[in-house]
């Protein structure tokens, strides 16, 4: 086990790399540059502040000179606001966008396997179909459409929650975005975990455990459960990166000040270091969430060690 | 072919069927365009029997027409990127299924590795680098990314199939290599390739929609489902039926999508 | 009914099974006396284990179950039963790998019933799980109790399995195809085990199966199943000796036996240009991962083989599972990979052949695979199966001619016109294989090669293949290379026979040469572990069964002599020098480094 985890934890390191790679050169080639926007500026102040940035170089120097800097946890100024560095702008709405995430995702799965769970003991009932009802749906809607009428129907029609911004402290603020992140992944994660029980339970290693005469629970437990999740742990890395990027569309839905808006901001201003901070942060976190799926999905499954 | 021996599956190609047709053939049932404005009804509600059956927006646009142009750009971005990541998909996965070894390894590693990186971004990396409401950009930056499931999926299928005994049988009889990739890797694949399309598709559409929300995609005059939910989620309070509209459109579009392809999934591996 | 003087154990009235309007199981009686073994036989389908699955209630809910069943008066098809189900009535499955829990220890899963039932801790119920492992006569049994399935062998787990079954002391045991997914070696030390324990235990067994063999060994009452019903019962040895229902007298008529006269001598080949093929040290390497950190290993699947077949020739390859008789007849068809040696076709060369040349030439060679239905291209109807190869290597010829020569093979394998049409999903196991070989066939090849080609099928359909090949052999002339694992179809079928363990030959000759005048200690063992149709002879054999262990991994194969693990007869210098081929007799000849001081001693004959 132990050698797995270091072998995978060795892996991110060049999947990293391209990723900052990619990155790099794509926005950079693309076209428009990042004084582009502002009224047109004569050539030599022009020249000053591509020599100021760094931009007049050879393309590959700068990409030396970002790895460089990035290595060491600097991301670099922010071009568009002019008086703070990457770093700082994204610490600052980080905090939130990770809290939102991580609560959604917590959210997502405990409210997801046990439904998905449920429908797979009772399949083929009542019960079951409507489950896998709501889950279509949930699957179906997205955040941008779920976020709004949420925010119609439990912010301005029947006040339960607060809508609109954000005050440190006040959760209230944050329950109906979180709920509008968890909705889709918990909604996948109920079906996953149901298509995929109803499957183990026909498999012929319960057939022997019901010849062994164990009661419900005791199979569900220890012989359903396990290879049950399996899917639904491999879903979890996907699943995370996902809710970790949808904050972006609730945060611009329900007004918060999280991360997410730099980022589009960024590819809007062409205001490259805090694009590709984005994209590091962003990139390290759904990678390192990868990487525990991955070892809990080795801890489930003792054949994947080998690999 | 026996298609929809789900109940459910029956409907959501009626469904589908319907939503298309009424797209298509809008221009002739409406008397509105989707640009005209109407100056004595702007931001009217709905009225049945009225000018605007689906009421208008800020400017005294006709949602129904407006409704109706984003529901015609919204399928045909899904469709054509669809058919974009199926194309790559399927030539890069059944390629790398079947030669196996270290062309595979390699291939499967590239999409790993693109496959990690967090999608979205490269998605708006993308539709930025060309001009704005450039669509078929839009179409391109998303269908170049949406292979990588795809060419998941056919290798999985290929690598199962270049074993089976009747893919040795046909080396034994003498067919070439690409005569083997057609005949029998291609068609054992095409129920589950045809499954997952389907399901991609509203994906797509999502994609697109997420990225018109955001201002990214598609620009004015045209729409987009996603820039029409947009428009309507600032004037909610105000004017709810200009988000209810486009939203239960574009809800009622990838349900059905959803339903065909669950159900059409569930065939293909059926039959395996 | 057979005559209860003592008070059935388990006791079956009219039971039937259905499944809506098809039913499974029709109106089934039948008791069980305790202490004794009652083996129900049939083919598949029969309704055998639906039968006993709803005595164990393991069946689906949309199984309908009408009749009464009882183990010592206690009702076994009610709500009630779930207190008898693992602990006074207990099953074990065919296959060992997917029935143990693939995530759990193998120690855990035995302790499991033990701690639910008998409310005993988890250690102590451990400790009562090793001394079960010692019942079933497991080794190394601290390892084996903390080690996972996937990494036990085949033989290993079904010891385990029964082990499980044994935990609460059960009053019956049910064992459904219990060794039909393993070696015949290691079936005959796990059916020496199951005799084992009902003689010394006095348990009471049920053994469902196919295989007449499996009967003949364990079996004390027989029940003969077909298509639900039982149609004939009676004490082991009438029914196998005087069987009276048609059905029974057809099944051990198709029951290939080691006893009965076989394909015969075959006519020496006379002069050179009658040998087809003649294969030179052929080996075959794979690289395999060594894990993690560590270089890959080669794993030596085939091991300088060397062999002849001649014009009309059928020859047999025999030998249990990773002996490399698969992988040496795909690298000798080119279909797989070869590593080394020389493969001489029809007087050329072929082991370096690649492209055009290679296709050509495999008009000439084709093959027969071992499942039918993944044979098949399911998207393809069996008029295009059989025309491919037309089309690929005789493109001359134009459609009406393909349709012509595509409907006299079917013909020729037993199939009408209306199976042109259908497709893989319609056909059944029988007949999908014999539209392989109307494909294999359609080219006139002089060499066809079967690997396992009847071992997925019912004994019946077996003997119907079995007469085409012999058609095929006979009429047109073909090559045969028939590589199997059972002995007594492969004595049926060829004149010669080839003996494999872990990729080397060990004997050829003859085959009732070899089969009669065994002198290789492998090739005695596996003809000891055959199972005789005569109950009283055959479990004598099965007792005195003396080759313990499994077939080592290919990956680390022993030094020397391959088989000087296993073997009785070992001796030091045994793992240390590898033996060379010896003639013993005309065109017989062993592998071995003591053949001689071990015939002496026990030369007999196998009677």
């Amino acid at each position: 086990m132990l050698t797995y985890t270091l072998r995978r934890i060795a892996g991110l390191v060049p999947t990293l790399f391209i990723l900052v790679t990619l990155s790099f050169f794509i926005i950079r080639l693309s076209p428009g540059g990042p004084f582009d926007q502002q009224q047109a500026l004569p050539p030599e102040i022009r020249a000053n502040l591509d020599a100021a940035y760094g931009f007049d170089r050879p393309l590959l120097e700068q990409y030396g000179r970002y790895l460089a800097d990035v290595s060491q946890g600097e991301l670099g100024p922010s071009l568009r606001y002019k008086d703070f560095t990457v770093n700082e702008l994204i610490a600052r709405g980080l905090p939130l966008s990770l809290t939102i995430g991580l609560a959604a995702a917590l959210l997502a799965f405990f409210v997801g396997v046990p439904l998905g769970a449920y429908a797979a003991w009772r399949a083929h009932s009542v019960s079951d179909h409507a489950i896998m009802g709501f889950s279509t749906l949930g699957v179906v809607l997205p955040g941008f459409v779920v976020g709004p009428l949420l925010a119609l129907l439990f912010g301005i029609y029947w006040p339960i929650f607060r809508v609109g911004g954000y005050e440190p402290g006040v959760v209230s603020f944050l329950v109906l975005p979180v709920i509008t992140l968890a909705l889709p992944v918990s909604a996948y994660v109920a079906r996953l975990m149901r298509n995929s029980l109803e499957e183990v339970l026909r498999a012929n290693y319960i057939r022997t455990a019901r010849a062994k005469g164990l009661s419900s629970r005791e199979i569900f437990l220890r012989h359903a459960l396990r290879p049950a999740l399996v899917p639904v742990i491999s879903y979890l890395g996907p699943a995370v990166a996902f809710v970790v990027t949808g904050s972006l569309v609730v945060e611009s839905v329900f007004g918060l000040p999280g991360s997410g808006r730099f980022l589009v901001q960024g590819a809007v201003d062409r205001d490259y270091p805090m694009v590709m901070g984005m994209i590091l942060v962003y990139g390290v976190l759904t990678l390192l969430c990868n990487l525990i799926a991955d070892l809990l999905y080795a801890w489930l499954d003792p054949r994947v060690r080998l690999t | 072919m026996k298609r929809g021996m789900n109940k459910g599956t029956r409907i959501a190609l009626i469904v589908l069927a319907l939503l298309a047709m009424l797209a298509l053939l809008a221009p002739w049932i409406t008397p509105y365009s989707h640009e005209y404005i109407d100056w004595q009804h702007q931001a009217a509600p709905p009225q049945l029997e009225g000018a605007h059956w689906l009421g208008t927006d800020r400017l005294g646009r006709d949602l129904f027409a407006r409704s109706m142009q984003a529901l015609r750009v919204s399928l045909m971005i899904g469709v054509l990127a669809t058919l974009v990541s199926v194309c790559i998909g399927v030539a890069w996965g059944a390629t790398a299924g079947y030669l196996g070894g270290r062309v595979d390894a390699v291939m499967m590693r590239f999409v790993d590795i693109v496959y990690a990186l967090p999608y979205i971004f490269i998605v708006i990396i993308l539709s930025t680098l060309f001009e704005r409401g450039s669509i078929a950009a839009l179409f391109i930056a998303i269908g170049a990314v949406g292979w990588l499931t795809m060419a998941r999926i056919v290798r999985g299928q290929t690598l199962g199939l270049r074993h089976r005994e009747f893919v040795d049988a046909a080396i034994a009889s003498g067919v070439r290599t690409p005569q083997i990739l057609a005949r029998h890797i291609v068609p054992n694949v095409a129920s589950a390739v045809v499954a997952y399309a389907t399901l991609a598709i509203p994906q797509m559409i999502l994609y697109e929609s997420f990225l018109s929300f955001l201002g990214l995609g598609v620009q004015e005059p045209f729409a987009s489902l996603g820039s029409l939910i947009n428009e309507g989620a600032q004037e909610m309070e105000s004017s709810p039926w200009m988000l209810l509209v486009p939203a239960t459109l574009l809800t009622v579009l990838l349900l059905a999508f959803n339903l065909l392809g669950d159900g059409l999934r569930a065939r293909a591996e059926g039959e395996r | 009914m057979t005559e209860a003087r003592t008070q059935a154990l388990l006791s079956v009235e009219a039971l039937s099974v259905s499944y809506g309007a098809t039913p499974a199981v029709q109106s089934v009686s039948l008791d069980i006396l305790p202490g004794r073994c009652l083996g129900i036989i049939g083919e598949s389908g029969a309704g055998k284990t639906q039968a006993f699955l709803a005595m164990m209630g393991l069946l689906p809910p949309q199984a309908k179950v009408t009749g009464l069943a009882s183990l010592e008066g206690q009702d076994l098809l009610g709500a009630a039963a779930a207190t008898i189900r693992g602990r006074r009535m207990a099953m074990i499955f065919q296959d060992p790998m997917t029935s143990l829990t693939p995530h759990m220890r193998i120690g855990d899963q035995i302790a499991e019933p033990l701690v639910a039932h008998q409310g005993q801790s988890w250690s102590e119920a451990r400790r009562h799980a090793a001394a079960l492992l010692e019942q079933v006569r497991m080794n190394d049994i601290p390892r084996r109790l903390r080690q996972y399935p996937h990494e036990l062998s085949g033989g290993m787990r079904q010891r385990a399995m029964i082990a499980m079954a044994l935990a609460c002391d059960p009053k019956v045991l049910i064992a459904d195809e219990p060794t039909t997914a393993l070696d015949v070696s290691v079936q005959a030390q796990i059916l020496a085990l199951l005799r084992q324990l009902v003689s010394t235990r006095g348990m009471t067994l049920a053994v469902i199966t196919h295989d007449m063999g499996v009967i003949a060994a364990l079996a004390d009452d027989v029940a003969v199943m077909r298509e639900g019903r039982i149609v004939e019962r009676g004490a082991v040895a009438r029914i196998l000796g005087a069987p009276e229902h048609a059905y029974t007298q057809s099944l051990l008529a198709a029951t290939p036996r080691m006893e009965a006269a076989g394909a015969g001598r075959a006519v020496p080949p006379s002069g050179h240009d009658a040998t087809r093929l003649s294969v030179r040290g052929l080996r075959v390497n794979h690289a395999v991962s060594g894990g993690a950190w560590r270089r890959p290993l080669t794993l030596t699947a085939v091991d300088n083989v060397s062999l002849r077949l001649g014009t009309g020739e059928a020859l047999g390859i025999v030998g249990e599972s990773g002996c490399g008789k698969s992988t040496l007849s795909r690298a000798l068809l080119r279909l797989g990979p070869l590593t080394a040696g020389e493969v001489v076709w029809l007087g050329r060369p072929i082991q370096q052949l690649e492209g055009e040349e290679l296709r050509q030439i495999r008009a000439g060679m084709q093959i027969v695979f071992q499942d039918p239905f993944a044979s098949l291209d399911p998207t393809m109807i069996v008029e295009e199966i059989v025309a491919e190869p037309l089309r690929a290597l005789r493109p001359s010829m134009d459609a009406a001619q393909r349709a012509s020569r595509v409907a006299a093979m079917l013909g020729s394998v037993g199939l009408g016109p209306e199976y042109a049409g259908r497709r893989s999903h319609e056909l059944s196991g029988g007949q999908c294989q014999r539209v392989a070989i109307a494909r294999a066939m359609v080219l006139e090849p002089k060499l066809l090669v079967c690997d396992e080609a009847v071992s997925a099928l019912d004994v019946s359909i077996q003997a119907q293949l079995l007469e085409l090949f012999e058609a095929i052999k006979r009429e047109h002339g073909t090559s045969i290379l028939f590589v199997s694992h059972n002995l007594a179809v492969v004595r049926k079928l060829c004149e010669r026979v080839l003996v494999m363990y872990l990729g080397r030959v060990v004997e050829e000759g003859p085959t009732e040469e070899v089969f009669l005048r065994p002198h290789h200690p492998y090739t005695r063992m596996l003809l000891e572990a055959v199972p005789l149709l005569d109950p009283a002879r055959g479990r004598a054999r099965l007792e005195a069964f003396v080759v313990q262990g499994e077939t080592p991994s290919a990956v680390d194969r022993p030094r020397g002599c391959h088989f000087h693990t296993r073997c009785p007869a070992a001796q030091p210098m045994c793992a240390e020098r590898s033996p060379e081929a010896e003639p013993v007799a005309d065109a017989h000849r062993v592998v071995c480094l003591r053949w001689r001081e071990i015939t002496g001693q026990s030369g007999s004959k196998i009677s």
